[in-house]
């Protein structure tokens, strides 16, 4: 399903050039629950960001469903990302003005989908979070797996080909990872959802079906 | 309509922030409606006061007075007026038809004599247009007995005349003779302009027919119940003024009407530019304030594969509502301040040329105010044009890392 080849990326940091990159390569097949795993400013997150097209390599290519989609237009990345791609941030990033049903709901407004669609849609995903009930409460009014577990549903639901998680549980207690991970493993085995999750999270990482290290920009030790 | 309330929650997001700049909107907008309805009042108490002490609503003129010079007096005058003012009177919109003659003269006590202008009047119908815009004891004083003269209070200061004093008005007729005859000083009349004050005589129109020896008019001044009435009667006058006349509406006679206006204008389009600026930096730095806030927000809107269009939308929409809600403001806040003016009496000073000073009062109308809030809007929803473009520019995964 994605295949990336020789990704490199360096930035700039005032006159300091940092190489985020330095040639990475590897390939997930689809319905896999791959975690890249490393230390902070290995580049995990640089790595995630070229897959999930919101960031660009300087090099190498990244293979998606046959398409090398990494010299695309960025209006053709934006559709790719809004059709096919859902994301899960650290931070959550919801909309604390909206409700947790909005907030799902917005998804969808975003990705154009009918007014009708949309309510079953919205409904179907938050049970499945086991948020129904809460459905009306802001972000500010819930906890922070609750919070999580809203934006997972928010990614999931228009149904992507792929979920692309950066530390989804780096805000969050031992008890809580448990739960947001179970419920990703879950919708991953149950909806064959491709998952692909930046996190040093041991808890995280015991559950990755496919382990991808890296550290200095390099992947280490190859793929377990 | 998602969007139009997931726009109208942003701009409540931060309180504080908003209602500040609400507040600087909605004074901002407050002070331009007032200063435009203080020349609301200014445009339409002074038209009145030119219609009603000064010009009636229309004058029909001789159509050769215009065109050419008078030789003698009244050459160019209206003969047939008692018949043209019966047609008009038959008008339901008009209220009072007043025939006048003007001319100068010499009023001279024995002792000293002053170049004058003399208003030959029926005072009675000069008081029913008048109204409340004049002071009408002079007038009635005057129509009380013929042979009696109103002098400006300044002339007769100046004759050094008064009540009960005569004066001998100087003149050539209509046949180029010089004519004099005696008059009983009726009543002084302060003038509104200090020039004309020291200048202007009124004496009845029948003396005047005597003095200048002819029973022509200079003009025949209209008064109507409604001055909205206007352009209705001047489409109708064609089919009753003989060919001979012509009327003209009290904007053409009173020329410096649109002068004073025009000052007003030119005053009120500066003060409009200022308090629009202000408006626009205002809404501006509270949608900059809020682009910068939700930096990682619009990041994550993009992420999601969010158009640009959507964000701008979405900014613009916040710009529409700060600007409906400071624009509300504003309307709230000017009612509230129109109101208290015209509930107390503050007296203005005179102005340049003028012997008494008038009450501020406010006139609102509104069709200014759907123009004002219709530019409020419009400034406010392009004031956040300029910080959508930074988020146009936003690089995701920057913005995500803030």
């Amino acid at each position: 399903m994605i295949e990336a080849k020789d990704l490199k990326k360096t930035y700039k940091m005032g006159k300091t050039r940092v190489k985020a990159l330095r040639g990475v390569n590897f390939s997930m097949k689809e319905g896999e629950f791959t975690v890249i795993a490393g230390p902070s400013g290995s580049g995990k997150t640089t790595l995630l960001n070229i897959i999930g097209l919101i960031d660009s390599p300087d090099d190498g290519e990244v293979i998606f469903n046959g398409e090398n989609i990494s010299s695309l237009s960025e209006k053709k990345k934006s559709w790719i990302r809004r059709e096919k791609i859902g994301f899960i941030f650290q931070n959550f990033n919801l909309i604390p003005v909206l409700s947790a049903y909005e907030n799902v709901d917005f998804a969808l407004i975003i990705a154009e989908f009918s007014a009708r669609k949309r309510k079953a849609l919205v409904e179907k995903y938050l049970k499945r979070v086991g948020l129904w009930d809460r459905k009306k409460h802001k972000p500010g009014e819930l906890s922070g797996g609750e919070k999580q577990r809203v934006a997972i549903a928010r990614a999931l639901v228009k149904g992507p080909s792929l979920v692309v998680a950066d530390e989804p549980t780096a805000n969050l207690d031992s008890e809580t990872t448990d739960e947001v991970v179970s419920l990703m493993r879950d919708i991953n085995h149950e909806e064959g959802t491709t998952f692909l999750i930046a996190s040093h999270d041991p808890i995280v990482i015991a559950e990755g079906e496919k382990i991808l290290k890296i550290r200095d920009g390099k992947v280490d030790g190859g793929e377990t | 309509m998602k969007l139009l309330r997931l726009s109208l929650r942003n701009v409540f997001r931060n309180k504080r922030r908003t209602v500040i700049t609400t507040a600087v909107i909605g004074i901002g907008v407050s002070m331009l409606l007032l200063s435009l309805a203080y020349v609301g009042y200014i445009k339409w108490g002074y038209g009145e006061s030119i219609i009603h002490s000064t010009t009636g609503h229309f004058q029909i003129f001789n159509k050769e007075f215009h065109r050419k010079g008078e030789r003698k007096i009244l050459e160019f005058g209206i003969k047939d007026w008692k018949e043209i003012c019966g047609k008009l009177k038959s008008f339901d919109e008009v209220e009072v038809c007043l025939p006048r003659v003007s001319f100068m003269g010499l009023a001279s006590t024995g002792e000293k004599s002053v170049a004058v202008i003399v208003n030959a009047i029926q005072p009675q119908k000069e008081v029913e247009l008048g109204g409340g815009f004049i002071n009408s004891k002079p007038l009635e004083a005057l129509s009380k007995e013929r042979y009696s003269i109103a002098l400006g209070k300044a002339l007769a200061k100046s004759l050094g005349v008064k009540k009960g004093d005569y004066v001998t008005l100087f003149t050539t007729t209509s046949e180029g003779a010089l004519n004099a005859m005696d008059f009983k000083v009726a009543s002084v009349f302060p003038a509104f302009s200090e020039e004309l004050e020291k200048r202007l005589a009124r004496i009845n129109l029948e003396d005047a027919f005597e003095l200048l020896g002819t029973k022509k008019v200079r003009n025949i001044a209209v008064g109507l119940y409604n001055t909205e009435d206007l352009p209705v009667i001047m489409r109708k006058l064609p089919s009753v003024l003989p060919p001979s006349v012509s009327a003209k509406v009290w904007k053409e006679i009173a020329k410096d009407y649109l002068k004073v206006m025009n000052f007003f204008f030119g005053f009120i389009g500066f003060l409009t530019l200022v308090i629009m600026i202000i408006v626009w930096f205002s809404a501006m730095n509270t949608v900059m304030m809020s682009v910068f806030e939700r930096t990682s927000e619009f990041a994550a809107i993009k992420a999601m594969g969010g158009k640009n269009s959507l964000l701008m939308r979405m900014l613009t929409f916040e710009g529409i509502w700060l600007g409906i809600i400071g624009a509300t403001a504003g309307f709230v806040l000017e009612l509230i301040f129109s109101w208290l003016i015209n509930h107390t009496s503050i007296m203005l000073p005179p102005p340049p040329n003028s012997t008494h000073g008038y009450l501020l009062r406010v006139k609102n109308s509104p069709d200014i105010f759907i123009w004002v809030g219709i530019a409020t809007v419009l400034i406010v929803a392009l004031s956040s044009f300029l910080p959508s473009i930074r988020i146009l520019r936003l690089k995701i995964a920057e913005g995500l890392r803030k």
